[in-house]
């Protein structure tokens, strides 16, 4: 064995440490990944209730022989189409 | 082979497993608490929603480096349930013109007095019958009849408006976009009515009246400006007129106008007339009329109007018709398409048989009761546009008060002003000379007829054909002629001008043509009957008595029919409102 071969030692720690790392690091940002796909939809929900809201009475207003249910359903609807293109709802 | 084995299956029970992510709207019931109306007047309500998003899945890339990373999470219910604040205001233009919601409100500029409401003359209908429950009939009158205890009537108001809000902007308009706020008001009014009328208005408004006069026009069809609005309790000054200001001063508001229709006749919208005839008697509709004499002979008529009560009227047809999407004044109108004038089928004219006493009042003072007949026009609208009127108690606006416009009445009344008579006097059937009488109203007079006066009357005296009238007797003694008693007929003043004015000429059925047939005159309390017309006309054409000239008013009055709406009728898309959405505050849920 060569004599300066124990150098590698503090080499490999140091690759090691990348590794876990990368490991500790990446389930932490799958966390911190989860919370703000949960926040951001949150956020969405926020802005679209009130959009929820005037829709509802948008709809109410334009066509007043459907029942409260039939409005309910197609805001869902319309909703649903948002959180779509917000690649949310599948 | 394997590896495509276990992939496949795997795939396939990742899709039986995942279900599908959904996001759905929950509503709750719409709820009241604490104040259920602003300081405006505006109702306020409130209402749950709650959004809830089923299975969110969120992809994890980094566990595929973990150990115990999961390729996915899935969480079941992520929901956010926010709580909105609904303020319904009564005002829809604004809405649908796409206009700056600051130049919108729900007030409109009109208040009554606090008993207006408790009175039991406004809760009448047009035939002196009691109206159902909650429904009202209330008159427009003058601000200058105005007092605190008036309990019949509605008055208009002043109110102040900044001048984006109502006049003509600096830079003409691009002619197909009325999305600005003069040009939607002015496409508003046009559309409706402004391309029908002949009629030119004088320069007699100073220009303040003419801005009182935009800025109340703007103020009915589109609310007050939220800026000026005003708020419970605070003061408006009954006593002046015209004096809005900034500093959000209320006063009443009167102009009159004069308006020339260049003519033929009397064109115009409210138009039955003849041109034949010696009398014009239209009423020409934008803005004409409470007091207009309609002897024409010139080539101009000249109304003098308390435009006013024309701008109301005209101003919430044409809301009530926006709001309905139905022109009122088309499906009541004729059109003469030889000059492209609108006139009011004369079918719609309704005699009237009961007025409350404010409407005399607003036409006449007080206690001036010579109306001789009145007919009036009733337009009833489908969705009930609903208004805010002020309730004031003492200079203070006590609440405001929510109606729903379910008509509007115009009331047209004439009034006699004079006759001028003339009799061809012929000895055997040869004109020989004649006699002028002028009878005005208001003089009384006694015109006597002696019915077995000459050579025949003595012997072809028939008295049934007089037996209705007024009889006297009289005996004269001449020493050489023995005249024995004598019938006597006694025509009044009144006598002669209800027989001038059916005798008129070709509009012997007077103002608005068949609907006469039926009128009786309510006012003159008059139950004579028909033969006893007939009896004067007889009596006179046999006299050789026809009617010169004939002068009448013609007086105009504005009646709404109302109905109250209590805050809970009042809900989100009730047509004819406006409702902002607030947030108040969110709540949050997760899995």
């Amino acid at each position: 064995m060569r004599k300066g071969s124990v150098a590698i030692v503090p080499l490999f720690l140091a690759i090691s440490l990348l590794f876990w790392f990368i490991w500790f690091m990446g389930a932490e940002n799958d966390n911190l990944h989860t919370v703000n796909q949960i926040a951001n939809l949150q956020h969405l929900q926020d802005r679209l209730a009130l959009a929820a809201v005037q829709k509802r009475y948008e709809l109410e207003e334009a066509n007043p022989t459907w029942d409260k249910t039939k409005v309910e359903d197609e805001v869902t609807i319309y909703i649903h189409n948002i959180m779509k293109i917000n690649q949310i709802d599948e | 082979m394997r590896l495509n084995i276990i992939t496949l299956s795997l795939f396939v029970s990742l899709n039986l497993y995942a279900t599908q992510t959904q996001t759905n709207v929950l509503f709750e019931d719409t709820f009241t608490q604490g104040e259920v109306t602003n300081e405006y007047g505006d109702k306020i309500a409130y209402q749950k929603v709650k959004l809830q998003t089923t299975n969110f899945k969120v992809d994890n890339f980094w566990s595929k480096f973990h150990l115990n990373g999961k390729a996915q999470d899935n969480y079941e219910n992520i929901t956010t349930t926010a709580l909105v604040k609904l303020t319904t205001e009564l005002s829809f233009t604004c809405k649908d013109g796409g206009l700056d919601t600051e130049g919108c409100s729900g007030q409109k500029p009109f208040f009554i007095n606090v008993n207006t409401l408790t009175n039991p003359d406004m809760k009448l209908d047009r035939l002196g019958a009691p109206l159902p429950e909650g429904e009202f009939r209330i008159p427009f009158d003058k601000a200058a009849n105005y007092t605190s205890d008036r309990d019949d009537a509605f008055y208009s108001l002043d109110v102040f408006r900044d001048g984006e809000y109502y006049k003509a902007p600096q830079t003409p308009l691009a002619e197909d976009s009325p999305k600005n706020f003069f040009g939607y008001i002015k496409s508003f009014l046009g559309d409706f009515f402004s391309k029908d009328t002949a009629t030119t208005y004088s320069e007699s408004m100073t220009t303040h009246e003419q801005e009182v006069r935009g800025r109340y026009v703007a103020n009915i069809t589109f609310g007050l400006q939220k800026n000026y609005r005003a708020k419970r309790n605070s003061t408006i000054h009954t006593n002046e007129i015209n004096t809005a200001d900034e500093q959000k001063r209320i006063s009443q508001i009167d102009y009159a106008q004069t308006a020339i229709t260049s003519t033929t006749g009397c064109d115009g919208l409210f138009l039955n007339y003849d041109p034949d005839s010696i009398v014009c008697t239209g009423v020409s509709f934008f803005g004409l009329a409470n007091w207009m004499p309609f002897f024409n002979n010139g080539e101009e008529t000249e109304y003098k109007t308390t435009a006013v009560l024309e701008d109301t009227e005209v101003t919430l047809l044409t809301l009530a018709g926006k709001n309905d999407g139905v022109n009122y004044i088309d499906q009541k109108a004729t059109v003469d398409t030889s000059n492209d004038t609108k006139s009011f089928a004369s079918e719609i004219f309704k005699p009237v048989s009961f007025m409350a006493s404010s409407v005399l009042r607003f036409l006449f003072g007080e206690n001036s009761k010579t109306l001789t007949e009145v007919v009036s026009a009733e337009f009833d609208f489908t969705n009930p546009l609903p208004l805010t009127f002020f309730e004031v108690n003492n200079d203070n606006i006590a609440e405001f008060r929510h109606f729903a416009l379910l008509g509007l009445e115009s009331i047209y009344g004439t009034e006699v002003e004079s006759c001028k008579v003339k009799q061809t006097k012929t000895f055997f059937f040869f004109p020989v000379g004649w006699d002028e009488k002028l009878f005005t109203k208001g003089i009384d007079t006694n015109t006597k007829f002696d019915m077995e006066a000459g050579f025949f009357g003595s012997f072809f005296n028939d008295s049934s054909e007089y037996s209705e009238l007024t009889l006297t007797e009289e005996t004269h003694t001449i020493p050489w002629v023995d005249w024995g008693t004598h019938d006597m007929v006694n025509l009044s003043t009144d006598d002669w001008l209800d027989w001038c004015k059916r005798n008129q000429g070709r509009q012997s059925k007077g103002l608005f043509g068949r609907v006469l047939d039926t009128f009786t005159s309510f006012i003159l309390a008059d139950t004579r009957s028909l033969s006893y017309d007939e009896q004067i006309d007889k009596l006179l054409r046999d006299d050789d008595w026809s009617v010169v000239e004939y002068k009448e008013k013609v007086h105009k009055a504005l009646i709404l029919h109302l109905k109250s709406l209590d805050l809970d009728s009042i809900e989100v898309g009730t047509k004819g409102t406006t409702t902002e959405f607030t947030i108040m505050k969110t709540m949050r849920g997760n899995r």
